[in-house]
């Protein structure tokens, strides 16, 4: 078991505060995604339970037990770096077996252990190869197996996906989730990109400027956003102010009608992007976005004038 | 479309080419030749072919000459590296400003002359001011005397002559070191005191040998701190060649050592090259 409770967290570097009393209960086993853009402190949040720095105030329990007295390399934690940080002196195989060898771990233990982590990132075979010599996908599976190593109670990642191509991320987040749930390992992972965090995450915590704005699954994120900022963030791009409400509404709600009450306004640009049809629609001073399967709704040219409407249970309220 | 090609690289090339050859490989070569010839009290020398200048080396004189001449710049290039790494590293995890005083620091003390050094540290060790005189105030040290000259002071020369030089060729690899390797051996269980061992001196490996063997090479070159700051017998071949070639005024001899030394140099940084090549993984 383990679950890690942080309460009232708070962390300034000279003037600037980075994080403003976070609270967060992680369960056991959960896949956590903080997501934000830079500067909104999820790194250093991640940095704070590795214990590579440390806290002004606050609380971090591991299991009940304070982590915050727990020197970083007795916290049993593996950690996964934006850099990778594999070690460029050693092979794959002594990467992996750092950490064991440090706890003294028996040479055939080390061996099965080592060959039974690369048969998990899939790079069996691989043992004996420089760090130098692997391509960008390899080296983010052995930075995975290293972290995996000490059997850690705590799995934690930071934007380690963010310098690989697309089709690459994709299928590293698969992985990653498949080995996540295969050891059941508690997870917290560092991304600025909610697809990522959509595709990953149990739970995914959005910050802004220090503070949590809503932890939610990606369900809720998406269909109940606490804040215009969360709406904007996770991808709901049309935040409406209507008969004296603020609505978020996602572009799949919306349709488009030659004529009708209600909103109008007149397509600026439309583009297929394979099934999906998506429409740019100029509403006094501001663009919505509008989406549907292509060849479901009614055609229209570029520069018409079009009555918008939505199906008011689809629309979020905000709050004020 | 095909691009005429740029004359200017190969120009500036050849021009650079053409003044090493003229005043590095010409004076080479003239040192070989004149190593053959007859040495000569009255002029410098007499044309000849004779091995007898590079005969004499192989005495115990000149033998154990070379031998001290590479244990001492081994010695100092060593500890000048050992004390240099560390102390750069502190400097690099500075914040901007400190990191600035010291490089500026550094780089003054590069603009030093051997021979000011020199007698700084003369002054420094002497009886009469000084380290001597503060350990007697101190009450350390009952009778004090002039620390140098000595190998020990020697040493300390040939230290503080190439510690800025490695400090400040160590200095921007160290400053842009991926950090997260450390933290990164920190959460797999290193205690931080042992980071330093485990992974830096590792990481560093390669670019310290070659930064040692380096200074090993300098050193070899010093001239004016063996001969002030060192006994007699402390010497190196430097101080000796010069000594012969320009004192005896027997050019010859000093040409015959000059090239055993090159020679013994050469084979050195050969074989720790290869050493080096050997134990990579």
């Amino acid at each position: 078991m383990t679950e890690l409770t942080i309460t009232k967290l708070r962390k300034s570097f000279g003037d600037f505060t980075a994080l403003k009393d976070i609270s967060l209960a992680v369960e056991d086993g959960e896949f956590i995604c903080l997501l934000g853009g830079s500067g909104c402190g999820k790194t250093t949040l991640l940095r704070l339970i590795a214990g590579l720095e440390t806290h002004d105030q606050g609380d971090i329990l591991l299991d009940g037990a304070d982590l915050t007295k727990v020197p970083c390399h007795k916290r049993n934690i593996g950690m996964v770096f934006q850099s990778l940080a594999l070690f460029p002196h050693l092979n794959v195989e002594n990467n992996i077996a750092y950490g064991m060898r440090l706890a003294g771990a028996s040479a055939s233990r080390i061996e099965t252990d080592v060959t039974r982590l690369l048969e998990m990132v899939g790079l069996s075979g691989l043992e004996q190869r420089a760090v130098s010599a692997l391509s960008g996908g390899q080296k983010q599976r052995v930075a995975i197996a290293r972290a995996l190593a000490l059997s850690p109670q705590l799995f934690l990642m930071d934007e380690p996906f963010s310098a690989l191509d697309a089709g690459l991320r994709d299928q590293m987040q698969e992985e990653v989730k498949r080995i996540q749930r295969d050891l059941g390992i508690t997870t917290i992972f560092v991304t600025h990109d909610q697809r990522e965090a959509m595709a990953l995450a149990d739970r995914i915590v959005v910050m802004n400027d220090g503070r949590i704005e809503q932890a939610g699954s990606p369900e809720d994120l998406y269909s109940r956003p606490a804040t215009r900022f969360v709406a904007e963030f996770i991808g709901i791009n049309n935040i409406i102010a209507h008969e004296g409400q603020t609505l978020a509404v996602r572009p799949e709600f919306i349709t488009l009608d030659k004529t009708g009450d209600g909103m109008t306004g007149h397509i600026l640009r439309q583009r297929r992007l394979g099934a999906l049809l998506e429409r740019d629609i100029k509403v006094g001073a501001q663009t919505l976005h509008q989406s549907e399967i292509a060849g479901t709704g009614v055609g229209f040219d570029e520069g018409e004038t079009v009555t918008l409407s939505w199906d008011a249970s689809k629309a979020w309220a905000l709050p004020a | 479309m095909i691009r005429s090609p740029s004359y200017a690289p190969r120009l500036i090339g050849g021009l650079a080419f053409a003044v090493m050859a003229v005043f590095f490989v010409v004076p080479l070569i003239f040192m070989i030749v004149v190593s053959f010839y007859q040495p000569d009290p009255m002029g410098f020398y007499k044309v000849d072919f004779v091995w007898e200048n590079y005969a004499k080396f192989f005495s115990s004189f000149y033998y154990s000459v070379s031998f001290r001449s590479i244990y001492s710049s081994a010695l100092g290039a060593v500890l000048v590296v050992a004390l240099a790494f560390p102390l750069v590293l502190i400097v690099s995890d500075l914040n901007r400003t400190w990191q600035l005083f010291w490089i500026i620091l550094l780089l003054s003390l590069m603009c030093l002359s051997e021979v000011i050094m020199g007698f700084a540290w003369l002054i420094l060790l002497s009886e009469s001011a000084g380290l001597p005189r503060l350990l007697e105030a101190l009450g350390l040290w009952d009778n004090p005397r002039s620390l140098s000259p000595s190998f020990g002071a020697m040493l300390i020369g040939l230290v503080f002559l190439g510690f800025s030089i490695v400090a400040l060729i160590l200095y921007p690899s160290l400053a842009r070191r991926d950090r997260s390797i450390e933290e990164a051996a920190m959460t797999l269980g290193t205690p931080p005191a042992l980071v330093f061992f485990k992974v830096l001196l590792p990481t560093f490996r390669t670019s310290l040998i070659s930064v040692t063997l380096t200074m090993f090479v300098y050193l070899l070159g010093v001239f004016v701190m063996p001969t002030m700051l060192g006994r007699p017998k402390d010497w190196t071949m430097t101080v000796i060649i010069s000594d012969k070639a320009l004192g005896d005024a027997n050019l010859p001899l000093g040409a015959a050592l000059a090239v055993v030394m090159l020679i013994v140099t050469v084979i050195v940084l050969l074989a720790s090259a290869l050493f080096a090549k050997g134990r990579r993984i």
